[in-house]
């Protein structure tokens, strides 16, 4: 419901005419409402996009008046528009999203608006209000993505492509990619991977130089509209991974008086960090005890981030020595002489290699 | 009524507090009017059906004019009804115990953050847990600290956000009366035993330890024949750590021949070592220790006696007296010339270690006696042609622990009064089975066999594998040989828990332990920024004096210093 507001407060008007041999009263006549369509929205018209329209009413009378939109989906020519209306309302401002397909699964090409309008004592408005609307195709957008925080050279590096479509199905949009890689790159072939998403596309490439790469994809919707997404990412060298907190720290010789666990509490790697889910941080311990024989003997396995050690089961008196080394999925021969306590392939203070020198008691 | 969290030291962007994070700033600072505390009544909160939770914002500086509310549990939005004008006060039903997420922000005041502040509900039949905490931060700037959490059973519990406490770099010096001592140093908790720090005093007696400010008791082992000694409640304001000279243990160690030259012999006197003490040819030996009620002793024969090592404790031994070590009369055995197969094949070169726990193998005694008993271990190695060396070994029954070949072992028993002419270690083998979790395989769970039995007295180490995609696990086994498995999930979606005694072969499923979750967000000292890669480890309380060394449960911190982490349901610790 809505009041004129362009016309006087009062309302009736009366007219009173003294004719002399009496009275005469005259009703006051009520005016039917007068209405318009304004477009509020100046940008084509996307089909699955909002249109906001807004009603102008001016009544006379300063009457309530009910406004009743109605939009209908038109095919290829407004002549040939649905009979049921896809919305309608009766608020001022109309905004109504513009289907994909009419009733009868045609492409909608236009829209037409329709407002009505009728004032508290039945008047309808003059002439009804019709909008026809010229709707265009939207043009379908990618999103890319680099799946994880690290990319490695001569390790798989997924990618992802989110395609959207306002008016077209997600799965309809067709994608084309294209990988840049620097100079001296062979480019790498892309795989496809499984998403688990129909809307997303994966795809994988093992980067075979350092550097910066950049991903472009070009999404294709069905009516040939064309939206591209660009990704620039870098690819760095596998960095060894580094031993960064232990339990207890190795920095000062130990006494063994009780029984102790010695863990690798954090790991920091590029491609195998640890604690983390899939970590493939692998770690060599290793026990040097005069008591147990020469040389260092390997405790537990590749996936033991802690050892336990017991002076029970040593010499009171004996020093021992026990190592770990953390490795990730790139081989590498760490360049360190065995007696040395730590050790750092980069001499950086990123350790592969950390000793704790106890003594038992 | 009581304040339980401010503003400033809000939880920002906790889990499940969707839809509001993004639009409002992270967090306030001090003086834009924006603080405001939350207060729940009652103070404890305890799940029912009808009761009303009622939570009251408490403005700071400035009195806003009112305030937009969310609670949230397990990600669900939970119905709140204004109990006061401005919505500063609210009320709803928490039926299931928990954490309630509540995100209360100031309105108006676009620039105001939400405060996100965890709530605990209790389960009505609740009973009170400690648990001890233990945080190991990456960076030498934060203290490794022990944190004692009290946790209502039955249901998850937040443990807010808490700044990590700064590592003061503690200066300090050992001295012998006067002289410099240098020294291995240990600091805990005054009245634990879980060690919070251990430096090395130089030459010079000087060390610099990481620390909590604060009083703590160290342990001061010198690296000379003085006797250790612990100190009590030391802080840097009292000085040196001035070590005074223990007294003198010394006694005789005989078998039943007569005196034993080159036993080790070790006490630990209230909990504190000795220094080691060698036999003479006589048997004579001394080790300086400190006075006191409790004394452990640990005697080790010498190499290639074929004794065993004899431990006991006692609380009436007088170590004034001269201490008296016996060796029972345990007939030897040299198992020379026993071959040492794999697979039936001679093993040049494999190892074996013969194990035995013998109850009653010696005795010591200083005014009054105390029985020892003997643990042998005696390792061997097989020449090029598979046979033992001289092995003298005590003739019992006995366990013999073979290495033929690196990574493989067998558990063999033989009578060593009289022994086969071969021990002969079969092919390695298998425990394999798999976890599940809420009835479906969980892969990437953490199986550790961890050896019991001989294999413990041989001392071998425990082996972990990670479950494949179905769930399943493979470990190498020794036949013979006995384990406990301990599984845990490093993505929690159950509580670590451990099997019965088992041996290689098939294993039943073994579900992840039902557990409740704990969450928290640690930042760094004096800030409120997220202190990433700090290790959470939860145990038991410490039993008088007794360090814990598996956690019940462990995990790391995020880069935004949130850690969450699931502890078994079942009371695992002593006395609970």
């Amino acid at each position: 419901m809505r009041r004129s507001s362009n016309v006087a407060r009062g309302g009736a008007v009366g007219l009173l005419a003294w004719l002399g041999a009496g009275c005469l009263y005259l009703h006051d006549v009520n005016q039917r409402p007068a209405i318009e369509i304004v477009r509020r929205t100046t940008t084509a018209i996307e089909r699955g996009a909002p249109v906001e329209l807004e009603a102008q009413v001016q009544d006379p009378d300063s009457n309530e008046v009910t406004l009743q939109w109605r939009a209908y989906a038109c095919g290829a020519t407004t002549a040939l528009c649905d009979d049921v209306p896809f919305a309608e309302a009766t608020l001022e401002t109309f905004r109504p999203t513009v289907p994909s397909r009419t009733a009868g699964a045609e492409p909608v090409r236009h829209v037409r608006i329709t407002l009505d309008a009728s004032d508290e004592h039945g008047a309808r408005a003059q002439l009804p209000q019709v909008l026809e609307l010229d709707v265009v195709n939207a043009t379908p957008s990618v999103m890319l993505q680099k799946v994880g925080t690290a990319a490695v050279l001569g390790h798989p590096v997924e990618l992802r492509a989110l395609r959207q479509d306002a008016d077209d199905p997600a799965t309809s949009v067709t994608l084309t990619w294209q990988l840049f890689g620097p100079a001296g790159s062979a480019r790498p072939a892309l795989r496809p991977v499984p998403s688990g998403d129909p809307a997303v596309e994966a795809q994988e490439f093992t980067p075979d130089v350092v550097g910066a790469w950049t991903l472009m994809v070009t999404a294709r919707d069905p009516a040939g509209a064309v939206g591209t997404g660009q990704l620039a990412f870098v690819i760095s060298p596998d960095r060894p991974p580094c031993l960064v907190a232990l339990a207890p720290s190795a920095a000062a010789p130990l006494v063994l008086d009780q029984l102790r666990r010695f863990a690798v509490v954090v790991v920091d790697d590029d491609l195998d960090p640890f604690p983390a889910e899939g970590s493939g941080a692998r770690f060599a311990w290793s026990l040097l005890a005069p008591s147990r024989g020469a040389g260092r003997a390997a405790l537990g396995g590749p996936s033991d981030h802690a050892v336990e050690l017991d002076p029970a089961t040593f010499v009171p008196g004996e020093l021992l020595e026990l190592r770990v080394e953390v490795s990730d999925q790139v081989a590498r021969t760490l360049p360190c002489a065995d007696g040395d306590a730590s050790c750092s392939i980069g001499s950086d203070g990123c350790d592969q290699r950390r000793t704790w020198r106890m003594e038992v008691r | 009524m009581s304040v339980r969290h401010h503003f400033l030291a809000s939880l920002a962007g906790l889990a499940g507090l969707a839809g509001c994070a993004g639009d409002f700033p992270d967090q306030n600072t001090p003086g834009d009017g924006c603080a405001v505390n939350i207060v729940s009544s009652p103070e404890i909160l305890v799940a029912s059906s009808t009761s009303l939770v009622r939570l009251a914002a408490v403005a700071g500086e400035r009195r806003p004019y009112g305030y937009e509310w969310q609670v949230t549990y397990g990600g669900q939005p939970i119905e709140t009804t204004p109990a006061s004008a401005a919505s500063s006060e609210i009320e709803f039903i928490a039926p299931t115990p928990g954490i309630y997420q509540v995100a209360v922000r100031a309105v108006p005041g676009s620039n105001c953050a939400a405060l996100r502040e965890d709530l605990n509900v209790r389960a009505p039949d609740a009973v009170l847990r400690p648990y001890r905490l233990r945080l190991t931060p990456s960076t030498d700037t934060a203290a490794v600290e022990d944190v004692v959490i009290t946790v209502p059973s039955g249901a998850d519990f937040s443990y807010g956000r808490r700044a990590l406490t700064e590592a003061v770099s503690t200066p300090g010096a050992v001295r012998l009366g006067e002289a410099p001592l240098p020294a291995y140093l240990r600091f805990t908790g005054v009245g634990s035993a879980e060690p919070l720090a251990e430096v090395a005093a130089g030459a010079d007696g000087a060390f610099s330890a990481p620390l909590i400010a604060g009083p703590h008791d160290v342990l001061v082992v010198p690296t000379s024949d003085v006797a250790p000694m612990r100190f009590a409640a030391w802080a840097p304001a009292r000085g040196p750590l001035v070590v005074v000279p223990g007294v003198t243990v010394s006694g005789v160690v005989r078998d039943a021949v007569g005196p034993l030259a080159g036993a080790r012999v070790s006490l630990r006197v209230d909990g504190v070592p000795s220094t080691v003490g060698v036999s003479a040819g006589d048997g004579t030996f001394a080790v300086q220790a400190r006075t006191g009620t409790s004394v452990e002793l640990t005697v080790i024969p010498p190499l290639g006696s074929g004794l065993p090592r004899l431990v006991g404790s006692s609380t009436s031994l007088d170590l004034a007296q001269s201490l008296a070590i016996r060796f029972a009369d345990l007939p030897r055995r040299d198992l020379g010339g026993l071959e040492l197969r794999r697979g039936g094949a001679v093993a040049p070169g494999a190892s074996v270690t013969f194990v035995a726990e013998l109850p009653a193998a010696g005795t010591a005694t200083a005014g009054s006696a105390v029985t020892l008993r003997g643990v042998l271990a005696v390792r061997a190695q097989a020449a090029a042609n598979g046979r033992l060396p001289s092995t003298q070994v005590v003739a019992t029954a006995l366990s013999a622990v073979l290495q033929p070949a690196a990574g493989e072992q067998a558990v063999v028993t033989l009578d060593a009064a009289a022994p086969p002419a071969a021990l002969d270690a079969p092919p390695m083998q298998q425990v394999t089975g798999v976890v599940t979790a809420g009835g479906q395989p969980a892969v990437g769970a953490m199986v550790a066999l961890a050896p019991q039995g001989a294999l413990a007295l041989a001392g071998a180490a425990p082996r972990t594998e990670r479950t494949a995609e179905d769930g399943s696990y493979v470990l190498p086994a020794a036949p013979g040989g006995s384990y406990r498995a301990r599984v845990s999930d490093p993505r929690f979606r159950g509580a670590p828990s451990s099997t019965g005694l088992i041996s290689a072969g098939s294993q039943p499923p073994h579900a992840l332990a039902p557990g409740w979750q704990l969450v928290g967000a640690l930042t760094r000292p004096s800030s409120l920024a997220g202190a990433a890669g700090v290790g959470v480890a939860v145990y038991c309380p410490e039993l008088l004096g007794q360090p814990s060394t598996q956690p019940l449960s462990e995990t790391v911190t995020g880069v935004d210093g949130r850690f969450l982490l699931v502890v078994p349901d079942a009371p695992a610790c002593p006395g609970s």
